[in-house]
C-alpha cells in the first residue's frame, strides 16, 4: 500500500462519482445546508444567551468548525468503511480483501475513501477561517502550526474511534447501536466542555477523547479555561490522535485475525 | 510435486449466541455462548502442479471453507495445510500474487467503471510487468471473446459477459493456481461452455492448476479429469470422473410407457423404480443382456407404446453418490 496506490484510487473514485455528477453535487449541496442549519442553531443560541460558558459566538463557531473539519478527514477514511463492514463480513464480501497482495486495513479505508465530505470540509473550513480573521487574533507560527497538528491528531482521534467500531463486527456483528452511541457522543463537543457535569467530562477525556478533537484545543489556542487539563498540556493534546488511529489499527487487525480464525 | 497438500485438516466455526435489540446486543458482549460447528473434518488430500481438480459436494459440505483455507481468508482450526511450499494464511500477501480467486457470486470489479479501469488497478496492485500484463490481457480478450465490452461499465454487462472478465482479471498477473468458486453459477448454456472451453484451454496449455468447485456436473465433466467429493466435511470419494461414473453409474434407466395395465413384469435382471399410471421406470443391469434385448423381449409379451432408454449421466451418478451417504448417515443414527 502506497501513497501511489492511494492516488490511483482516488482517480477511480472520482471517475466512479462523476458517473453520477448530478447526484454528487446535489447531495454535497444538500450536506452544506444541514451544517449551515446547525451553525445557524448555534448562532440563535448565543444571541439569546450571549456566551456559552464565557465563549462569544466566534469562539464557538471555531470549536464547532474544528470539530466538523477533523471529522470530515477522518470519517472520509474510516466511517462508511467500518460500517459496512458488518454487512460484507456476513455476506463474504470481506473475503475479496484478504486474496490481494495488499494490508487489508489499508486497502479497506482508501478503496472506500470518501469523497462526499467534501462539503463538510468547505463549510467548516469556511467557517474555520471566518472565526480565526474575527477573533482577531496575534498567532505566531507556532500557533498555525498547533492549529495543523491538532487537525490531523482530531482526524484520527475519528479514525480510529470508527475503526475500533467497525472491528466488532468481526467478533460480535452487530454495530449498529455501537455508531449510534458514537454519535451521541459526537454531538456534545458542539459546546464547550464545561457546559457539562463532571461525568460528562471524564468521559469525553479518558474513556471516549473526543474532547481531544475540538475543545482543548481550540481552549488552548483561545487561552480559555480548559478545565481538566493545565496549560502545559497543550502540546501533548496533538498526541491523542495518533495513540487512538494506532490503537484502531491494532484492534481491527486483530479481529480480522480473529474473524480468519488465528490464534483464538 | 505437490502444488497443494492438506493434511488432516479441520475447521471449527464458533457461533456466538446473539440477542435481539439493544439491550439483546449489550447482552451479547458479555454473555459469550456459542456453539462449534465443524465445517471441515480431517480432510487430507494433495494435488499436483498443472492438474484440474472439481471440489464437489452438496450444500454445507465445507466446500467454500476449503477454498478459503487454501487462498489464505481462514486458517485451519487443526492440521497443515501447504499451498506452493507455505502456509497460505502465514504467506498471504506472497501466496496471494501467486493465486488466481474467482467468486461466481461475488464481483471483484468496479461497479460503475469500465472494465479495463478494474483490470489497470489490478496491475498496479499485483506489480505486473507491463509486457506481461498485454500478452496476457490479449490472451483472455481473445479467447474469452471479452473485447467488446472491455470499454463498458461493469454494471452493463451481462452476468455471463462479466463472469468471463472476472476470469480474465483472476489471470493477468500469471497465476501458478486458479481456485474457482462457482464459477457458472447462473449462467446460460452458452455461457458456461465459453467459459468451460477457456478453463480448459488455461489448464492444458498454460499448465495453470485448477481447483473449482461447482454444482453443475459439467463443469467438471469438461474441465477436470479429477474429483474430490466431500459430505459433511470429509472426503466421500477422490478419483477420476470415468471410474466414479464406472463403480456407480453401471445402470441404466428404461422409461416404457404401456398401452394398457401390464401387470407384474416378471423379466430377470431388470429392477422397477417408479410408476406413474401407464408409465413404468426400471433400472437395468448394464452387465446383464443388452438393453435393447431386453427391451424387445418386454415389448414381445406386453402391449408397450414406446420406450425410451437414458443412460446414467454424470448428474444421476452424483445424486447416487449423495443418496447413498445420507442413507449411511441414516443409518448410523438408527443404529
Amino acid at each position: 500500500m502506497t501513497l501511489q496506490l492511494f492516488g490511483k484510487l482516488v482517480r477511480l473514485l472520482l471517475k466512479e462519482r462523476m458517473e453520477y455528477r448530478a447526484d454528487f453535487i446535489l447531495s454535497a449541496f444538500a450536506q452544506i445546508i444541514a451544517y449551515a442549519g446547525d451553525y445557524i442553531v448555534i448562532w440563535l443560541f448565543i444571541q439569546r444567551f450571549n456566551t456559552i460558558a464565557g465563549w462569544t459566538w466566534p469562539e464557538i463557531a471555531l470549536l464547532y468548525s474544528i470539530g466538523l473539519f477533523t471529522y470530515a478527514l477522518g470519517a472520509s477514511f474510516s466511517f462508511v468503511q467500518m460500517r459496512e463492514l458488518e454487512s460484507q463480513v456476513k455476506q463474504g464480501t470481506f473475503d475479496i480483501l484478504l486474496i490481494k497482495p495488499v494490508n487489508p486495513y489499508l486497502y479497506l479505508v482508501s478503496r472506500g475513501f470518501n469523497l462526499g465530505y467534501i462539503a463538510h470540509i468547505l463549510i467548516s473550513g469556511s467557517v474555520l477561517i471566518w472565526s480565526i480573521s474575527k477573533l482577531n487574533m496575534q498567532w505566531t507560527l507556532s500557533e498555525y502550526i498547533y492549529l495543523i497538528l491538532v487537525v490531523v491528531s482530531g482526524a484520527m482521534i475519528y479514525a480510529g474511534i470508527l475503526t475500533i467500531i467497525g472491528a466488532v463486527s468481526f467478533i460480535w456483528i452487530r454495530t449498529n447501536f455501537m455508531f449510534t452511541l458514537f454519535f451521541r457522543l459526537k454531538d456534545f463537543i458542539a459546546y464547550p466542555l464545561p457546559i457539562f457535569g463532571t461525568f460528562i467530562q471524564l468521559l469525553l477525556t479518558v474513556a471516549v477523547p473526543l474532547a481531544f478533537v475540538s475543545f482543548y484545543p481550540a481552549a488552548f489556542l483561545l487561552s480559555n479555561d480548559a478545565t481538566l487539563l493545565p496549560q502545559w498540556a497543550m502540546w501533548m493534546v496533538p498526541l491523542i490522535g495518533p495513540l487512538c488511529y494506532w490503537a484502531g489499527y491494532r484492534f481491527w487487525m486483530y479481529g480480522a485475525n480473529k474473524y480468519q480464525g488465528a490464534g483464538g | 510435486m505437490d502444488i497443494i497438500s492438506v493434511n488432516d485438516i479441520t475447521k471449527t466455526y464458533r457461533q456466538y449466541r446473539r440477542f435481539p435489540g439493544l439491550i439483546g446486543s449489550v447482552r451479547s458482549l458479555f454473555t459469550r455462548e456459542y456453539i462449534e460447528e465443524t465445517a471441515v473434518r480431517n480432510l487430507s488430500f494433495s494435488i499436483k502442479e498443472g492438474e484440474a481438480v472439481g471440489y464437489l459436494g452438496p450444500n454445507g459440505a465445507g466446500k467454500s471453507t476449503m477454498i478459503k483455507m487454501m487462498t489464505g481468508i481462514l486458517v485451519p482450526t487443526v492440521g497443515e495445510l501447504r499451498v506452493l511450499g507455505s502456509v497460505p494464511h502465514q504467506a498471504r500477501k506472497d501466496n496471494s500474487r501467486q493465486i488466481g480467486v474467482v467468486f461466481g457470486q461475488r464481483s471483484q470489479l468496479w461497479w460503475d467503471l469500465p472494465v479495463k479501469d478494474s483490470f489497470d488497478l489490478h496491475k498496479y496492485i499485483y506489480k505486473i510487468p507491463p509486457i506481461t500484463f498485454e500478452k496476457n490481457l490479449e490472451f483472455c480478450v481473445e479467447l474469452l471473446a471479452i473485447k467488446d465490452f472491455i470499454q463498458k461499465p461493469v454494471r452493463q454487462l451481462s452476468l455471463g459477459q462479466r463472469m468471463r472478465v472476472e476470469i480474465a482479471m483472476a489471470l493477468l498477473h500469471e497465476p501458478k493456481i486458479l481456485f474457482l468458486d462457482e464459477p457458472t453459477i447462473g449462467l446460460d448454456v452458452i455461457a458456461k461452455d465459453q467459459i468451460r472451453q477457456f478453463l480448459r484451454t488455461v489448464n492444458r496449455d498454460k499448465r495453470v492448476t485448477i481447483v473449482l468447485t461447482t454444482h453443475d456436473m459439467k463443469d467438471i465433466e469438461e474441465i477436470c479429469p479429477r474429483m474430490i467429493v466431500v459430505n459433511k466435511g470429509s472426503v466421500v470419494y477422490d478419483g477420476s470422473v470415468v471410474e466414479l461414473r464406472n463403480r456407480l453409474g453401471n445402470e441404466r434407466q428404461v422409461v416404457i410407457d404401456f398401452r394398457e395395465e401390464p401387470g407384474l413384469i416378471d423379466m430377470p435382471g431388470i429392477t422397477l423404480l417408479q410408476e406413474e399410471g401407464l408409465r413404468r421406470t426400471y433400472s437395468f443391469a448394464k452387465s446383464d443382456a443388452s438393453v435393447f434385448d431386453l427391451v424387445s423381449r418386454i415389448a414381445a409379451k406386453y402391449p408397450v407404446e414406446d420406450a425410451s432408454i437414458e443412460s446414467a449421466d454424470i448428474d444421476s451418478v452424483i445424486r447416487r453418490l449423495y443418496q447413498q451417504l445420507a442413507e449411511a448417515d441414516l443409518k448410523r443414527q438408527i443404529g
